[in-house]
């Protein structure tokens, strides 16, 4: 499958903060990529950098097979952007707001017409079309935000942080937009709220440090096999005693529960038989605990 | 070109719906009617209001006096005014980012720039032109047989000073992204020509000469030719702003 989208050993230096370090990775056609990173992490710098609004102090920026340079806006029409707190032009209405899009991005005005009508009402706006931005709510303008960023219906959606200002019912509007609109173009969807990235990507990349820590499909993270057990005890005595023999390396939860790590499963699922069996003791509840994209990040941000 | 006449176009709603356009229009037309009806009529107001039994000589008014309260008021509240109201055009959008999604879509840093002065070109031509003909207008029907010598020029030469003006606005604003950048950058300019003015032989060069000198063009006191320095020297200085504004903006990180 072709990529959307690759970043070739990316450096961004800050006066003397080295944000990005050699960044690597690549989106697949028709794909959600779930960016994840800490505050601060470099996910905003690692779009303004694909979009070309910064320059770029080493690496290879390449959008459906064209070379970004910083100022250049040419690779950028494949390219619908949408900021955390998109900011818009309070005076206009969102209607007006995608014709003046669409006249930069040189689309007639019949298709400018179609179009509008077509995303406003994807985004649930077509009510609203009439009225001032300065009258919409966050929410409203995230979604305006969505409207404008696919009008030129691009290869690639840039979306940067869209659900982290909103409100439940707003987050769950814009997940479903992302997840409706998946078809037709490929979405880099940068986040630091897991359970998003969990809901709608295919894959995810997490940076941290400067550097991708990890990168993969969302399946592959079912996939990959487990390494700890969670334990629960009877009562904490059961559990302090077990502490006081066991030869395993254990994390505590509760005073009832623990957890054990161990490279592999089916070695320590035998040798932790015979060392219950050897203290007599019985459990509550024994289970393999299954890799989730929340202790993958854990692990890395650790 | 489609996509400088729509970022025209929306600068223009702005002007309109932020009510900018509106107070300038309202100002200028005010000052329009001030300058003819306070030469015409204010020595008989002062007379009017003098005690019974004084009497003092007062000199018939002359077209000349209103063309002098001219440019004085545009100089000074109509040049203040529009400072103030287009100090704004681009430290605004920077602070808000509002250009950035419009970047995105490929319109161009330089295109932004021309249409910003442009627009406010064709707005302080506008309201300066509204100015001058109600001015004119109410000049012809109190005095309409007095000729006044080298007006146009006169004119002109405001006209091409609040361009200049309007150009070291945008490049301030491009340079410090606030709008008391745009103003210290026009104000520290005007400084300066206030400063050349104290040495005799750039005296006569200094631009801000075509706002503080023109009224003596058409009292005869001055020889158009005393304003082709002044006035190649503006053109050369709305050149370089504008081109520096544009190399700035094209390297600046959004």
């Amino acid at each position: 499958m072709m990529n959307v989208l690759e970043l070739h050993q990316v450096r961004k230096t800050f006066g003397s903060h080295d944000v990005l370090k050699g960044v690597d990775f690549c989106v697949p056609a028709h794909s959600i990529l779930g960016f994840i990173g800490q505050n601060g992490a470099g996910k905003t710098t690692t779009m303004k950098l694909i979009l070309g609004l910064l320059p770029k102090d080493a690496g290879e920026i390449q959008v459906c097979q064209e070379t970004v340079s910083f100022g250049n806006t040419k690779a950028n029409r494949h390219i619908g952007y949408l900021s955390d707190v998109p900011a818009f032009y309070d005076y206009l209405t969102p209607y007006e707001y995608l014709q003046l899009c669409a006249s930069i991005t040189h689309m007639s005005s019949a298709d400018c017409k179609r179009k509008s009508e077509e995303l406003l009402t994807l985004t649930g706006l077509w009510q609203s079309r009439k009225k001032r931005i300065a009258t919409f709510s966050r929410g409203m303008k995230q979604r305006l935000g969505i409207a404008q960023a696919l009008l030129n219906e691009p290869d690639l959606l840039i979306a940067d942080e869209p659900t982290s200002a909103l409100d439940p019912i707003g987050r769950k509007d814009i997940l479903s937009i992302l997840t409706q609109i998946k078809d037709h173009t490929t979405i880099i969807f940068s986040t630091h709220i897991l359970s998003d990235v969990e809901r709608v990507c295919d894959s995810y990349a997490i940076l941290h440090d400067g550097i991708i820590q990890r990168h993969g499909s969302m399946q592959s993270i079912k996939e990959k096999a487990s390494n700890r057990m969670q334990l629960e005890f009877m009562n904490p005595e059961s559990m302090q005693h077990f502490l006081s023999k066991t030869q395993f390396s254990t994390k505590i939860c509760t005073d009832t529960e623990l957890q054990i790590t161990h490279d592999n499963m089916s070695q320590l699922q035998s040798k932790l038989h015979q060392e219950l069996l050897q203290q007599k003791l019985s459990l509550r509840r024994m289970e393999i605990v299954e890799p989730t994209l929340e202790s993958l990040y854990m692990e890395v941000v650790k | 070109m489609n996509a400088y006449l729509a970022f025209l176009k929306k600068e223009f709603y702005d002007y309109l719906r932020s009510y900018k356009l509106f107070v300038l229009m309202m100002v200028f037309l005010a000052l329009g009617f001030l300058n003819p009806i306070s030469a015409r009529y204010l020595p008989e107001v002062a007379a009017s209001l003098l005690p019974d039994g004084i009497q003092i000589q007062l000199p018939q008014p002359e077209v000349m006096d209103s063309w002098a309260q001219f440019y004085k008021n545009i100089s000074q509240i109509g040049i203040i005014i529009l400072l103030i109201v287009f100090s704004t055009m681009i430290s605004n959008e920077l602070q808000k980012g509002t250009l950035i999604h419009l970047l995105t879509k490929g319109l161009s840093r330089t295109t932004i720039l021309l249409a910003k002065y442009s627009s406010a070109l064709l707005v302080w031509t506008c309201c300066y032109g509204i100015s001058f003909l109600v001015t004119y207008l109410y000049n012809f029907m109190f005095w309409p047989l007095t000729n006044v010598p080298h007006l146009l020029l006169g004119i002109f030469c405001i006209w091409l000073f609040g361009c200049l003006l309007l150009a070291l606005l945008l490049l301030g604003g491009v340079l410090t992204k606030t709008s008391i950048g745009s103003l210290l950058c026009t104000g520290g300019f005007f400084l300066i020509c206030m400063g050349m003015s104290l040495f005799p032989p750039l005296q006569e060069i200094q631009p801000a000469i075509l706002i503080t000198n023109s009224i003596s063009l058409l009292q005869g006191q001055s020889l158009p030719a005393d304003y082709l320095v002044p006035i190649l020297l503006a053109l050369l200085l709305i050149g370089i702003s504008l081109s520096s504004a544009v190399v700035i903006f094209r390297h600046q990180q959004l």
